[in-house]
């Protein structure tokens, strides 16, 4: 027994994760898109994110004040007087404000990544992407592993018939080709950001269910699961305190694939014209874009396709890391 | 010594189906336990011993019901509690427990210590959570751990350190039957002393119980007021312990005690060594299960399975020729 304090196994995973600079970088580049996601509004935007008028401070990023009610804060700027100033985000334009006097403009010093073929900005449009992008990856993946540990919990411990019958279901499931079984779904219910996250979650559970159930099948034989039995433990206790913690290893190392998986899902729907609907900006929809220009504009296609795949690398690599530090014997002693 | 009858088990049977072919359907059982009588009275240690894969282990995990018997009772105190739910099941958890072989197994790693040995208070609302720590700490103190255990994960302990935790998690309900399931195999020479005098010393301060599973004959024998030899899933030889070292009348009991190895390199030993491997317990030999490796067989032990009966003393034997 040494006198340090004791590390529990996320803290073992950390230590060995550290080592990988791949893999750390890559959660580096991941909370750097977090950070985007979350502050889309400070970061890209025609609205100021602190103005002083006429002595009066505003927040207009996150009030809306009835004054300013359809004010162009563009023309405002200009009437500031003596005293007032107004702070703008990095990127001045919001990702739906038309401007038809600078269509498919180049990268430039006013539009450093240019503009679409309606002179959105397309950095902004990027910018609020990344929340749409990042928020189906999360929500999708969340879905389809609750899916997943609920239906491969129960096939593992309760064998039998319940087993024989999940068994069946995710053979079906995975006999479908999901992208065109999400196509079929989407062509029926309107394409909203909530239903092709239900609609990704609910067709890619397989591997995680697959994943827990081989997990439970064997940890009902571990005897700290038997002993729990033996205390009393009812079977909710002894699966969500002595067989899910343990088992979760290989399914978070799965959802951060998966993360991947369906932020390429999403853009490959919103390039096919099938994914957010429109005004809404993610990255799959910015690329479509450039399929009718794709001759001249070609920042239509580097900067969006640059973004997917940053995005899917970095979680590609963050699982790879976080496989390459769990412990499957954990011990404790390295 | 009382001889309260605290646990009673009836033709207790446990088999295992095997699966097979492309629709896996059940073509066969191991008979892992195949009809086995024992009563086990208050405050005594009946020590079952056997080689590997006669069903030790499983007779031990079905009589406190860990495996659902396939035929046959149990009773706890006279209640039968054989069918019962697992809610129903969860008084007799409390009287029954379990300390298993392994103690790199038997233990959570992503529990720390006082959350293990808590965790039976948890389960049937015993005391506040403030005062389980408490307990927790008075708990360790009695199995020979200090309070410092308490926030470390299973990991920082070694193996004899562990089975300690085990034990005291065990304790934590309070229980009056305790099945030993090869507690000090897994641990070294000089650790499995301590913790057969840890066992012994509890069951005098808390009047246990125990069945006391082990294939090491010399352990069994310092420990157990009565021992029982399986064979193949069935008692051969039950008898108080002195008696069944003294005057072994199993065959197979005798060919056990005769291979005990001796620490005296002067003494030439008479050992016995038995012929062929274990058959397999998914279609045991016809009459008496040891037949084929007896070395006494006669004709009638191929075709008449011989009855567990008094040889006089309480000296329970199965063989025609005892």
């Amino acid at each position: 027994m040494t006198e340090t304090k004791s590390a529990g196994y996320w803290g073992s995973v950390w230590r060995k994760f550290k080592r990988d600079r791949l893999a750390l970088s890559a959660l580096i580049v991941i909370l750097l898109l977090l950070f985007i996601a979350v502050f889309e509004s400070f970061l890209a935007g025609n609205k100021p994110i602190v103005l002083k008028y006429e002595g009066h401070y505003y927040f207009p990023v996150v009030f809306r004040y009835s004054e300013f009610f359809g004010t162009n804060f563009k023309e405002l700027d200009k009437k500031l007087g003596p005293g007032d100033f107004a702070i703008f985000p990095p990127v001045r334009y919001s990702p739906t404000e038309n401007d038809l006097n600078s269509i498919l403009n180049a990268p430039s010093g006013e539009h450093p990544f240019g503009t679409d073929d309606r002179g959105r900005d397309v950095l902004a449009r990027m910018i609020y992407g990344a929340r749409i992008s990042l928020s189906i990856g999360f929500i999708a993946v969340g879905i389809s592993a609750a899916i997943g540990i609920i239906l491969g919990g129960m096939a593992g411990y309760y064998g039998g018939t319940t087993d024989f019958i999940v068994s069946r279901l995710f053979e079906v499931m995975m006999t479908f080709p999901v992208f065109f079984l999400i196509l079929t779904i989407l062509a029926f219910r309107d394409p909203s950001i909530y239903n092709i996250m239900i609609v990704i979650g609910a067709t890619s559970w397989t591997g995680v269910a697959r994943l827990i159930r081989g997990e439970f099948l064997k940890l009902r034989k571990f005897e700290y699961v038997e002993a729990a039995v033996a205390l009393g433990g009812n079977d909710f206790r002894v699966m969500m305190k002595h067989m899910l913690p343990n088992a979760l290893a290989p399914v978070l190392v799965d959802s951060t694939f998966g993360i991947a998986g369906a932020i390429l899902v999403e853009s490959g729907l919103s390039f096919l014209g099938f994914g957010v609907p429109p005004p809404d900006p993610s990255w799959g929809d910015v690329l479509s874009q450039s399929q009718r220009y794709v001759d001249f504009a070609w920042w239509l296609v580097l900067f969006p396709g640059a973004a997917i795949f940053l995005t899917v690398t970095a979680f590609n690599l963050l699982g790879e890391g976080f496989r390459n530090s769990i412990d499957p014997k954990f011990t404790g002693n390295e | 010594m009382t001889l309260k009858e605290l646990v009673k088990i009836e033709r207790l049977k446990k088999y295992f189906p095997v699966q097979s072919g492309v629709l896996s359907r059940v073509t066969n059982h191991v008979k892992a336990v195949d009809g086995v009588d024992m009563t086990i009275s208050e405050g005594e240690t009946v020590g079952l011993v056997g080689e590997s894969g006669c069903g030790k282990t499983t007779l031990g995990k079905t009589i406190i019901k860990l495996l659902e018997p396939t035929e046959g009772s149990i009773y706890f105190r006279s209640d039968d509690i054989t069918g019962l739910s697992p809610s129903r099941m969860r008084p007799y958890r409390e009287k029954m427990q379990i300390v298993f072989q392994d103690p790199y197994g038997s233990l959570n790693p992503r529990m720390k210590v006082e959350s293990i040995v808590s965790e039976g208070l948890a389960i049937h609302n015993i005391s506040t959570p403030g005062e389980r720590k408490g307990i927790v700490r008075e708990l360790l103190r009695t199995v020979g751990l200090r309070e410092d255990a308490l926030p470390r994960y299973p990991h920082e302990f070694s193996g004899g350190q562990r089975q300690r935790i085990a034990i005291a998690r065990a304790l934590a309900l309070n229980p009056e039957f305790i099945v030993c399931d090869e507690p000090i195999s897994a641990l070294d020479v000089s650790v499995q002393a301590q913790i057969i005098n840890l066992f012994m010393e509890l069951q005098e301060k808390f009047r246990l119980t125990y069945l006391f599973i082990s294939h090491d004959l010399r352990v069994v024998r310092h420990i157990s007021d009565r021992v029982a030899v399986m064979y193949l899933g069935k008692v051969v030889e039950l008898a108080p312990s002195g008696e069944l070292y003294k005057n072994p009348l199993h065959p197979y009991t005798r060919v056990l005690i005769s291979s005990v190895p001796v620490a005296d390199p002067d003494r030439q030993k008479k050992m016995t060594v038995l012929k062929g491997d274990v058959p397999s317990p998914i279609d045991p030999p016809a009459g008496c299960s040891f037949h084929p490796r007896c070395p006494i067989a006669v004709e009638k032990c191929s075709s008449v399975e011989p009855e567990l009966r008094d040889a006089g003393g309480g000296h329970l034997v199965s063989c025609h020729l005892a």
